[in-house]
């Protein structure tokens, strides 16, 4: 699996939505499913998955799945295509 | 106790020049619409309560996240013995709904229950305000009943202890 498809996997499981809206332009608190408590959940499991541990204002940054990938790319986390 | 530390949130004891930071927060309309007051506070209303404080048998903060100012925590001791009512928000709108607010509540709720000696926490949530409600059931309170359009919850020492373990992950 490719960190690309972990990534989708992970927000499609947290905010329990379909893997085709993850999108790069999707965006925190767009959608009901990704609110505060859901973005704990999904920065814990990312942190899990990619075995990183991100400082509280990239946390704080990770405001759309674009941003996400760009923050975990500083965590040498990259993403293909 | 002047300050408590949690992680990168101090919760400090409220000092003159933090009020007119306060009042700004108080008095801006987003957190007015939240508050069952939602009168504007005035710099002599603001001045008065701060003179209050001291004999209010309440204990209130202002949070600090890395040293900056975020927002406002209170633990006001109610008629029943080891019962406080829990009362914050987030000035700050950069941290509103992050994991800081979350960080600032657990800084709240470990000083009632490890300070105060407190069994148990209430707090009172407009109906309305589906984001807080979900909020404080991450940390463990539970609804008990819902009056002229407020929820009534509560948390006890064993719902946080198991809602916090979820969350020591984010103390950093």
């Amino acid at each position: 699996m490719t960190n690309n498809q972990k990534l989708i996997d992970v927000y499609s499981r947290i905010l329990e939505i379909a893997p085709e809206a993850v999108k790069d332009e999707l965006i925190y608190n767009s959608i009901p499913e990704w609110d505060s408590t859901a973005h704990m959940l999904l920065v814990a499991e990312l942190e899990g998955c990619f075995d990183v541990m991100l400082d509280m204002d990239d946390i704080i940054d990770m405001s759309s799945v674009a941003k996400c990938k760009e923050i975990l790319a500083k965590y040498e986390v990259t993403f293909e295509g | 106790m002047s300050s408590y530390r949690l992680g990168s949130i101090t919760l400090a004891e409220i000092q003159p020049e933090d009020l007119e930071q306060l009042r700004e927060w108080r008095n801006s309309p987003d957190i007015r619409a939240m508050m069952c007051d939602q009168s504007k506070i005035s710099v002599e209303q603001q001045r008065s309560w701060y003179e209050s404080l001291a004999s209010s048998g309440a204990t209130h903060f202002v949070a600090r996240y890395k040293s900056v100012p975020i927002g406002y925590v209170n633990l006001k001791s109610i008629s029943e013995p080891a019962v406080y009512e829990a009362g914050l928000y987030t000035g700050d709108a950069r941290y509103r709904g992050t994991v800081v607010s979350f960080l600032m509540a657990l800084a709240q709720i470990d000083f009632a229950f490890e300070q105060l000696s407190a069994q148990k926490l209430v707090a009172t949530v407009k109906s309305e305000n589906i984001a807080a409600i979900r909020f404080n059931e991450t940390l463990g309170y539970q609804k008990q009943r819902e009056a002229e359009g407020m929820w009534h919850m509560t948390l006890s020492a064993d719902a946080y202890q198991v809602a916090r373990a979820k969350l020591a992950g984010f103390i950093r």
